[in-house]
């Protein structure tokens, strides 16, 4: 099982990542005149990758409260993180 | 038809009001019992939800409809948030339980040294930006309830369809408006506590949110399956999706936009920060809704690109597609759904009014009525009987005048643009709040004049890139300054501030107005300076997963217990406050209730308590005018958090010393024993090998002596000393050799022989070997053997040397009159196993795990037993082990012994 300092990298690596997946330039590269299933690709990816996110934050948020819950890992790591990803 | 006419819509949106009454109701009722509704994961998330209101519910579609995916980044940048929440939420989370924060404006004002003038900011610019967004949503009633009602008299969607309806009482927004104003009274201000958690009321939101949900996702399942598949109509809808924008021609800087400002919303909104922040009943509820929020929004937009699709190919060209929701299904004569759809509507646009409103009346009582109520001093609030009647009077006019303003708001700009545009005026003001929580959360430095000039720069361009445009639009302002430009000065255009062209109006808003903010808020907190409470606020509020500072530290001051209750019972009641005081005791072990004096930890605690029901700014205001003394300069609290820190570093250091200390002291006393064990084996090693050697030397040297010096002796005599001398001599040599044999194992230096082998045969020659053995002992040899199943390899005469000594050992130590020894050869899952078993007394549990040690035999020499050389099961050990074998002994006292060796097969063969 990854140690909790790996879950909380996992865990930022997903929201960038989440981020430009899902913002141009990115999404544009997928404007393309193609259908899947009669669906033009765009949306199948734009809601495929938010899906694929959905589904990965939610097997590193079971991760990181498990371990949360632990007494031996109480300490944030402090500082390490220099700003939300959300902005 | 009639499914859809007035008085039915009428009777089914104030059944649906009722039963929203009545959920709350139990909510609050069943949280007094101690049986809370609300502590479940689930139920955060779907409260949480608050966030789609009717501009999801139906501006989804019309963006849809008119600019493809792009309505999908006001859900995926809350997406993004949220997948991140273990960086920010959970921080905003903590702080704002352990300070009791009650409002983002007092999240605000506390962090900045509790500041009455930065709350009273907040809550001025929350006001303007909730109104747009109030509007919105009486509007989105309105129109729906017109909608719905109009298209079953008339039969069909003409233009005149979308009039506002000129009668105040038959207006479906004045009554929406009312109604919610009055739930939000009901269970917004029940009564004033330490802690603003209002049960019933979230358990009504989160009710709401499930309706809605269901009313959109029945309407795409309608639209996708019915509609799509059936009926022939897959030309139609493949049509409609050619017609369907996917990607607005330059929308990427929109796009992008649009998803900042999502993300800034779900955090800065009031009634977001309220429902996440304020009414979050257990920290570890976020870790869930970090992926059901999402999962939840990723379900509301699934469909709004079908419904879209359905809606452009199936109604006329001039329908609005804010409203495709209802009127898709209308065209299609499903009124059912249509009503479905309705109530849908009314339900996101119900639980967001009543949440801003909720929000936003805490704030005003809080962050600006109080403060200012307190500055008064003719007043002499602080003097007064019970407060707590006053504070929920406030919040009351509040609530009324919020939801007044924002009907004034919808009546006066009516038709001023989509559902959508309204919204994201309403998110790019609360994008105002971002710099100054994101470095109240991160910078340490972040001063509050830092933070006032920036909210205040930032929301005057804000105004003046984006509200003067709408005014200027919708007629209240006018048109020249758009174009050329107030006094002509193209420069000073609203849309094109200092000529810069080409971008989309909310990209160029939100890029001057975030610019000016962020700008102001970290140039003035470069030179700013702190005050000691703003410093030790910054502190706890960054560092809060540290171990934070206690305020008592930074203050000397000291108030009169008996003051401090009175204070802290007039606003939450004699028994909370006598509860607050036991548990504070019970707390500190044994705070004695009748010391006159409060320390300042006590005075910080019930500053504190009173933070939790009137805000952070008033509390200090009001247990300043029962406290005495002052705050340390700036330059001893920075001292002291310092000295904390150092000493918070010193400590872990301390103690990460002393733990590796522990960890080198206990690998030594490993150490040490290992070596004294080694030490004791080499002195057992040694005096057994000199006892084995002597014993046989012994011999040599008296038959040698009784040879040399005695006369008398007879030949035959004579040669049978010799034949003793000679026997153990070879004794000697055998011990010798197979000391040696053992060395030279241990040291990994034999020769190895390994290839193809067979356990059969091989067995079968040390039966042959030791057959005079056992007839020697008089034993009885029984074998069995069969063939491996699979191909075994291995060195052939070690393993004939491993069979022999078992074999010779059984036979040493069988029942000595009537012996039976059984060999067993078989094979076994992986490998062939050989059972050699005797019926002799048997081995001793302890003597077990010893026999495969040098000279463990030696040691229970006193049995009497024939000797061998001690080293045989040692050296037999060696052998199987490096074939990747193993070998055991299973005994039970006086019923024999059987050892066991296993062989795997091939690939162990090195």
């Amino acid at each position: 099982m990854a140690g909790r300092g790996r879950l909380v990298d996992r865990s930022f690596v997903l929201t960038v990542l989440a981020f430009v997946l899902l913002t141009p330039p990115i999404v544009t590269i997928f404007n393309a005149p193609v259908r899947v299933l009669g669906i033009p690709l765009l949306h199948v990816y734009c809601f495929g990758v938010w899906l694929a996110a959905i589904v990965a934050g939610a097997r590193l948020a079971t991760g990181l409260r498990r371990q949360e819950a632990e007494p031996a890992g109480a300490e944030d790591a402090p500082g390490r993180r220099p700003g939300s990803p959300a902005t | 038809m009639t499914l859809l006419s007035a008085p039915a819509v009428v009777v089914v949106a104030l059944a649906y009001l009722v039963l929203l009454f009545t959920i709350a109701w139990y909510g609050d009722r069943r949280a007094d019992s101690g049986r809370s509704l609300i502590r479940s994961p689930v139920v955060y998330t779907f409260s949480l939800a608050v966030y789609c209101t009717s501009w999801t519910f139906y501006g989804a579609v019309g963006t849809a409809a008119r600019r493809g995916i792009e309505f999908i980044s006001i859900y995926t940048g809350p997406t993004v948030v949220f997948l991140g929440w273990w960086f920010l939420l959970r921080k905003i989370a903590r702080i704002s339980k352990s300070q009791r924060i009650t409002s983002i404006a007092d999240f605000i004002a506390s962090r900045y040294g509790k500041s009455a003038r930065l709350g009273m900011l907040v809550t001025v610019i929350a006001m303007v930006g909730t109104m747009p967004y109030i509007a919105l949503q009486l509007k989105a009633v309105s129109t729906s309830f017109t909608v719905l009602v109009n298209y079953s008299r008339f039969g069909d969607l003409s233009e005149t369809l979308f009039a506002t309806p000129s009668s105040f009482l038959t207006d479906a927004a004045l009554l929406t408006a009312i109604g919610m104003a009055v739930f939000a009274i009901l269970f917004g201000t029940r009564h004033i506590d330490a802690n603003e958690h209002h049960e019933g009321m979230v358990a009504a939101i989160a009710f709401e949110s499930c309706v809605k949900l269901f009313a959109l996702l029945a309407v795409g399942f309608f639209v996708v399956f019915a509609l799509g598949t059936g009926g022939g109509n897959e030309a139609a809808m493949a049509t409609a999706w050619k017609n369907l924008v996917s990607f607005p021609e330059g929308g990427a800087s929109r796009f992008l936009t649009m998803t900042f400002l999502s993300m800034a919303a779900i955090v800065c909104l009031p009634r977001q920060f309220h429902i996440a922040f304020v009414e979050n009943v257990d920290e570890r509820h976020i870790a869930t809704a970090s992926w059901l929020f999402p999962l939840y929004l990723f379900l509301m937009s699934l469909f709004a690109l079908p419904i879209a699709a359905a809606g452009l190919s199936f109604l006329s060209p001039g329908a609005n597609p804010d409203f495709f929701v209802l009127t898709v299904p209308m065209t299609r004569g499903q009124q059912g759904l249509a009503l479905l759809a309705f109530v849908g509507g009314l339900s996101s646009a119900t639980a967001m009014v009543i949440v801003a409103a909720i929000a936003l009346s805490t704030m005003i009582c809080n962050d600006l009525v109080m403060p200012g109520l307190l500055r008064i001093k003719r007043l002499r609030l602080d003097a007064r009987g019970d407060l707590s009647g006053l504070l929920l009077a406030i919040r009351r006019i509040a609530i009324f005048l919020v939801l007044l303003l924002g009907y004034a708001y919808y009546r006066l700009t009516g038709e001023s643009g989509p559902l959508a545009q309204i919204g994201l005026v309403s998110f790019a003001v609360a994008a105002q709040f971002l710099p100054a929580i994101l470095g109240g959360l991160f910078w340490k430095n972040a001063t509050r004049a830092g933070a006032e000039t920036g909210l205040v720069l930032g929301f005057l361009t804000w105004g003046y890139t984006m509200l003067v445009p709408l005014l200027a639009r919708s007629g209240v302002l006018p048109e020249f300054i758009l174009d050329p430009g107030p006094f002509g000065l193209s420069f000073l255009r609203p849309e094109a501030l200092f000529d810069l062209n080409g971008w989309d109006p909310l990209s160029h808003a939100l890029f001057w107005s975030m610019a000016a903010n962020i700008g102001g808020y970290v140039l003035v907190s470069l030179f700013a300076r702190q005050d000691a409470l703003e410093r030790i606020q910054a502190t706890i509020f960054v560092d809060v997963f540290r171990r934070p500072p206690a305020e008592a530290q930074v203050w000397r001051r000291s108030a009169a217990i008996e003051d401090l209750y009175a204070l802290l019972q007039r606003f939450i009641g004699p028994e909370r406050a006598a509860r607050a005081f036991a548990d504070y005791a019970a707390e500190r072990g044994g705070h004695a209730p009748g010391r006159p004096e409060a320390d300042a930890e006590l005075i910080a605690f019930v500053e504190r308590q009173l933070a939790g029901s009137v805000g952070a700014a008033s509390a200090r205001g009001m247990v300043g005018s029962v406290a005495k003394g002052e705050l340390l300069g700036f330059n001893e609290v920075v001292a002291i958090l310092e000295e904390t820190q150092q000493v918070i570093a010193h400590s872990r250091e301390l103690e990460q010393k002393s733990r590796e200390l522990e960890a080198t002291a206990r690998e030594l006393t490993r150490a040490n024993a290992q070596l004294k064990e080694l030490d004791q084996l080499k002195d057992d090693f040694l005096s057994t090998i000199s006892h084995e050697l002597r014993t046989p030397l012994t011999s040599i040297r008296s038959f040698s002596e009784i040879l040399n010096e005695a006369h008398g002796i007879g030949e035959a005599q004579a040669q049978h000393y010799l034949a003793i001398i000679s026997s153990e001599t070879q004794r000697l040599t055998r011990l010798l050799d197979a000391i040696l044999d053992l060395t030279r194992l241990e040291q990994g230096e034999a020769d190895w022989r390994i290839g193809p082998f067979d356990p059969r045969a091989t067995l079968e020659d040390a039966v042959a070997a030791t057959g005079g053995l056992f007839r020697a002992a008089n034993a009885d040899l029984e074998v069995r053997v069969e063939p491996p199943a699979r191909p075994l390899r291995a060195d052939r005469d070690r393993m004939m040397q491993v069979y022999i000594n078992l074999l010779s050992n059984a036979a040493k130590f069988c029942d000595p009159v009537r012996g039976h020894v059984i060999v067993v050869g078989r094979p076994v899952a992986d490998g062939y196993l050989v059972e050699v078993s005797d019926n002799g007394e048997g081995i001793s549990a302890a003597d077990q795990a010893l026999i495969f040690e040098k000279f463990a035999k030696a040691r229970e020499r006193n049995t009497g037993r024939p000797s061998g050389s001690g080293l045989g099961l040692t050296i037999s050990r060696h052998l199987v082990e490096h074939h990747g074998g193993r070998i055991w002994v299973r005994s039970t006292p006086g019923n024999g012994a059987t050892f066991s060796v296993f062989l795997p097969e091939a690939r162990a063969a090195a």
